[in-house]
């Protein structure tokens, strides 16, 4: 059921576990307008992923007529749209669908930066896959394969965002070409001003969503399909090949010299997923709604590089400033909202009505979410922050839950 | 025994490298013979500074090392270029090692050295991988072998093999970091943003000058660009065959490719601030350069300077191609230079700038072919400025001269002189043009006592400094409540453009601020302070290029300054690494560890 409420947004954080899933609603003078943004999540909460995306349908539910006016993926992380993979969207109407432009079927920057990432993550899993195999490390290398995991593609997911729905949604790459199209309105949202901070197409953004890292490790990788081993160097191997004991003595290498090259490059897997996640993450789309008196800011997982573009514009500064209500970006992570936005611009512009982390506890990952950062956040907000993983506790005043599946802002215009 | 007197070896030995990398393949010049100071080698090859020892770790075995004193390898001046023999690539690394060795002597004015006289080892194929590296706890530059690209190889053969080893500019490249460690230990430790800048840079320039010593495709180039080698230049790219098998569809780097760029903090990945500095150092030898073929275009043209239609004449291109030589000469030596005028720790962009200028200016007054000026004007356009200038006047990026209160005392070293220059001369006159035959273990032997000799002195001298620095540390900008250690201290003989010779002695005094609690804040990296001493032969102080700690009496702003700034670089990389995401919290205090390796740096983990 929507909420009934006029003159306030009602923003909805459901309980996915590691994950997001928002739904919106705008008092608009044609009526409360639904976004859906997100829908997805790697390790669940008490709640499926499709008990979640039944509920979300459901709560969009106007009689018999199931409409969300706008369904957005921030970025094409697992833990974001996972949830789309569930054929009961089918059936849902939607008149607009958001994706950032490296979704962009048609733009070869955005394939080329896709197909990258693609291969990187098929690359990466597969041998760390082989490492844990072999044993080792092996919960802190499931952990990265996990991470590697969240950037392979989910296709049935991809495939109703792009093709799905019924309503023949329009299908938006944001930003959108042209410097003057990064602020827009659209019928679909009448009254509400939409800004695109991010993803940017700057070089220097899509340097981080194509990291060198990457490149070097893709094109190291390329005869590693036989079976993890390098191909000899030189066609005729044998013949060059020397015993160790026919060595004069100055050329034979200590037994941990030996080790040493031996291993050289190994364990570079582990930098190689979290610099995958963190370019994934880079193509994440940073929206500011703006209606009436609210300023939401929903960053996804957008990461320092698309916040140092977006803090670095002045009209952008100015509108982070007056931030009424924040989505905390990454699940909470340390540098998906910096310092500079929390204690320079929300301190200044002091509007922040309150804030929500979509977060669970991960042991692998025990510096997600950064607790200092959560508390300050809380602090700096009227209202305090909200968590998805404590609503079997009291929720802070101004919220309101429903049972531990999702807890409901209600912020005023 | 043949009568007679014995036949003196030869000064210089001729071996074959690929000019740049196989990919040019039979493209004139790109098969080229260059000849590197004679010394005696054993297999591998084993000389007196480089040892080659071909163990690949991905096969998990040793390649057969070459002989370069076979006959049958000398009567042909080295081994022909082949990518599929593996002796070749040996001696191509050791060839390409011992000239970028030889432009360090030549630059220090000194038989360089590397530390306890270890040799340093290459291993041409050391692991599956498109990096190489230099490690110094190791000691050894490791360069990988891999597949070009499937799908967009360039003109290489998709999934054909790529090494690392023959490209001209990864040799010299990887060799130059080994260098620029042994000269300067704490330029790994990224305090700012731009000291791993600085060796990623220093080591590209290093390989760039080198492109201008081989004289055949300098003269094409000169021949196809008309003189204007600001054209689209092979000489001004680097590893190509690299940058292409990696899909790139273009070289590694090049030196023009960042000219309208300016230096700005946000930029930290060391190979793309690098590359500034690279461009800026390029901008002033292309400059320096036209200025000096001025003269003579004017002559070949009867003084319109519009070269004609057509091929230019051979005898224009060769004396052209004689002043690009010599300019890049001239700018190589110069960079090398500066190390002496470098501080110990923590270096800038603009403290590179002024240690050019002054070094350059204590040896050529007189800027005769403008080439300071160039320089500065260079980095000028860039916004490489050094901090605690008052102006871009060469006068004022000239480091201070001592003042009046440090004339009355003087660095113990004059008596030293006599012990240290008889081992250092003993020791340089085992490679010197008058070697006559002599066997290996003969060389060996005398070169062993040789250093023996100079490591007493050293001590003894090293002591003596310690006392020294301590006894007058305020005046020398150290702190009294650390700890000073003396190191790479040496002396320089140079002759200047005017033929004078000059004698100085070059001290690092260095000083570590032990708190855990800085160190846990700047992310496992130490707060680290120093002098760098210029003293004439008999001890006076001529410049003190200081660094200084907190707690140095009339250095605390300077002190605060660079504190702050290395904290602010600190916060900046914790911003940039995703890292701290997926670690637990003690992370924290070791993150900038990990940018310290220049594996990491080259494999791109910034």
């Amino acid at each position: 059921m929507a909420p009934t409420k006029k003159r306030s947004i009602a923003i909805r954080m459901y309980n996915v576990g590691f994950g997001d899933a928002f739904l919106l609603f705008f008092p608009t003078t044609k009526g409360i307008k639904k976004v859906l943004i997100d829908c997805g999540t790697i390790a669940k909460s008490e709640h499926s992923i499709d008990e979640v995306a039944k509920k979300i349908i459901e709560d969009s539910t106007d009689g018999k007529n199931t409409l969300i006016d706008v369904v957005i993926a921030t970025h094409r992380h697992r833990d974001h749209v996972s949830g789309f993979a569930s054929s009961e969207w089918d059936e849902v109407e939607v008149r607009e669908v958001w994706m950032p432009w490296t979704e962009d079927p048609l733009d070869p920057k955005a394939r080329h930066i896709r197909e990258t990432q693609n291969r990187l993550a098929l690359q990466v899993s597969q041998q760390l896959q082989l490492k844990i195999t072999r044993g080792g490390n092996v919960s802190h290398e499931e952990g990265l394969l996990e991470l590697a995991s969240n950037a392979l593609t989910n296709e049935s997911a991809m495939q109703t965002l792009h093709q799905g729905f019924t309503g023949s949604p329009v299908r938006r790459f944001l930003p959108m070409r042209g410097a003057a199209n990064r602020t827009f309105t659209t019928d679909a949202l009448p009254g509400v001003t939409i800004h695109a901070l991010g993803p940017s197409r700057d070089e220097s953004a899509i340097r981080n969503m194509d990291p060198p890292i990457g490149q070097s490790y893709l094109s190291q990788s390329v005869s590693q399909q036989d079976g993890g081993k390098a191909l000899p160097p030189f066609p005729n191997i044998d013949e060059w090949k020397i015993e160790e004991s026919s060595l004069p003595l100055s050329l034979k290498l200590s037994e941990s010299d030996q080790k040493f090259v031996n291993t050289v490059g190994e364990g570079f897997e582990d930098s190689v997923a979290v610099a995958l996640d963190s370019a994934v993450n880079g193509t994440s789309l940073m929206l500011i709604f703006q209606f009436g008196k609210a300023t939401l800011l929903f960053p996804g997982d957008a990461q320092w590089g698309t916040w140092e573009l977006a803090m670095k514009d002045p009209e952008w500064r100015g509108l982070l400033a007056k931030t009424t209500f924040y989505k905390v970006g990454h699940h909470g992570s340390h540098n998906a909202t910096p310092v500079e936005y929390v204690d320079q611009l929300l301190k200044t512009g002091n509007a922040l009505w309150g804030a929500m982390a979509s977060v669970k506890m991960i042991e692998k990952w025990p510096s997600i979410p950064r607790k200092p950062l959560l508390e300050k956040l809380g602090a700096q907000a009227q209202h305090g922050l909200v968590r998805s993983d404590r609503l079997k506790d009291d929720v802070p005043s101004g919220f309101k839950k429903q049972g531990d599946l999702y807890v409901e802002a209600t912020i005023p215009v | 025994m043949t009568k007679g007197k014995p036949i003196m070896m030869p000064s210089r030995r001729p071996l074959k490298i690929f000019s740049a990398d196989p990919m040019r393949r039979a493209a004139t010049g790109n098969i080229l013979t260059i000849d590197v100071p004679y010394e005696p080698l054993a297999d591998g090859p084993i000389g007196s500074r480089i040892k080659v020892i071909d163990y690949d770790g991905a096969q998990g075995c040793y390649y057969s090392p070459v002989n370069l004193n076979d006959p049958a390898i000398l009567m042909q001046n080295g081994l022909d270029p082949s990518e599929s023999d593996p002796r070749f690539h040996q001696q191509m690394v050791y060839a390409v090692a011992a000239k970028v060795l030889e432009n360090f002597d030549r630059g220090l004015g000194r038989r360089f050295l590397f530390i306890g006289n270890k040799k340093l080892r290459l291993f041409p194929h050391a692991y599956y991988g498109a990096n190489a590296f230099f490690d110094h706890s190791k000691n050894g530059i490791f360069f990988g072998y891999f597949r070009a690209d499937k799908d967009n190889p360039g003109p290489n053969l998709p999934n054909q093999n790529v090494f690392t080893c023959l490209s001209h500019d990864i040799i010299a490249h990887e060799v130059t970091h080994a260098v620029v460690h042994r000269l300067r230990r704490h330029f790994l430790e990224p305090s700012n943003e731009d000291v791993l800048a600085f060796h990623e840079a220093f080591s590209d320039i290093v390989a760039l000058f080198q492109h201008f010593s081989f004289p055949s495709i300098l003269r094409e180039e000169i021949q196809r660009t008309r003189t204007n080698l600001k054209d689209r230049t092979m000489l001004a790219e680097l590893a190509q065959q690299f940058g292409y098998a990696t899909g790139s569809g273009k070289a590694l780097r090049s030196a023009l490719a960042t000219s309208d760029k300016k230096l700005s903090p946000e930029l930290v990945e060391p190979h793309s601030r690098g590359s500034i500095l690279v461009s800026a150092v390029f901008d002033a030898f292309f400059a320096t350069y036209q200025r000096r073929i001025r003269d003579l275009i004017r002559i070949a043209t009867g003084g319109s300077g519009n070269l004609p239609d057509g091929d230019l004449p051979p005898d224009l291109v060769n004396r052209v191609a004689s002043e690009a030589a010599q300019t890049a000469q001239s700018f190589l030596t110069m960079c090398i230079r500066a190390f002496d005028y470098l501080p110990p720790v923590d270096i800038t962009f603009g403290d590179f700038l002024r240690a050019l200028v002054t070094a350059d200016y204590e040896l050529n007054p007189i800027d005769e072919f403008g080439q300071r000026a160039a320089v500065i004007d260079a980095f000028r356009q860039r916004e490489i400025l050094p901090s605690g200038v008052v102006s871009l006047a060469e006068e004022s990026l000239l480091w201070e001269t001592a003042g009046r209160d440090l004339r009355e005392i003087k660095l113990p070293v004059s008596n030293s002189l006599p012990d240290l220059l008889k081992a250092d001369w003993s020791l340089a006159r085992l490679f010197d043009e008058d070697i006559t035959l002599i066997d290996k273990e003969q060389v060996e032997m005398r070169s062993d006592d040789a250093i023996e000799e100079r490591n007493e002195a050293n001590q003894d001298l090293a002591k003596a400094l310690s006392v020294f620095g301590t006894k007058y540390a305020d005046r020398l900008y150290l702190s009294k409540e650390q700890p000073i250690d003396a190191h790479g201290f040496h002396w320089v003989f140079r002759v200047g453009r005017n033929g004078q010779l000059k004698i100085e002695f070059v001290v690092q005094f260095t000083q570590t601020n032990q708190s855990n609690e800085i160190k846990n804040k700047m992310g496992g990296i130490p707060f680290r302070g120093g002098t760098t001493v210029v003293a004439s032969a008999d001890g006076t102080i001529r410049y003190l290029i200081a660094k200084p700690l907190q707690n140095v009496p009339s250095k605390q702003k300077e002190a605060d300054c660079r504190y702050e700034r290395m904290a602010a670089y600190v916060d900046h990389c914790k911003l940039l690494d995703p890292q701290f995401a997926w670690n637990n919290n003690k992370y924290e205090f070791s993150h900038m560890n990990r940018r310290q390796s220049l594996f990491g740096i080259h494999q791109g983990v910034f």
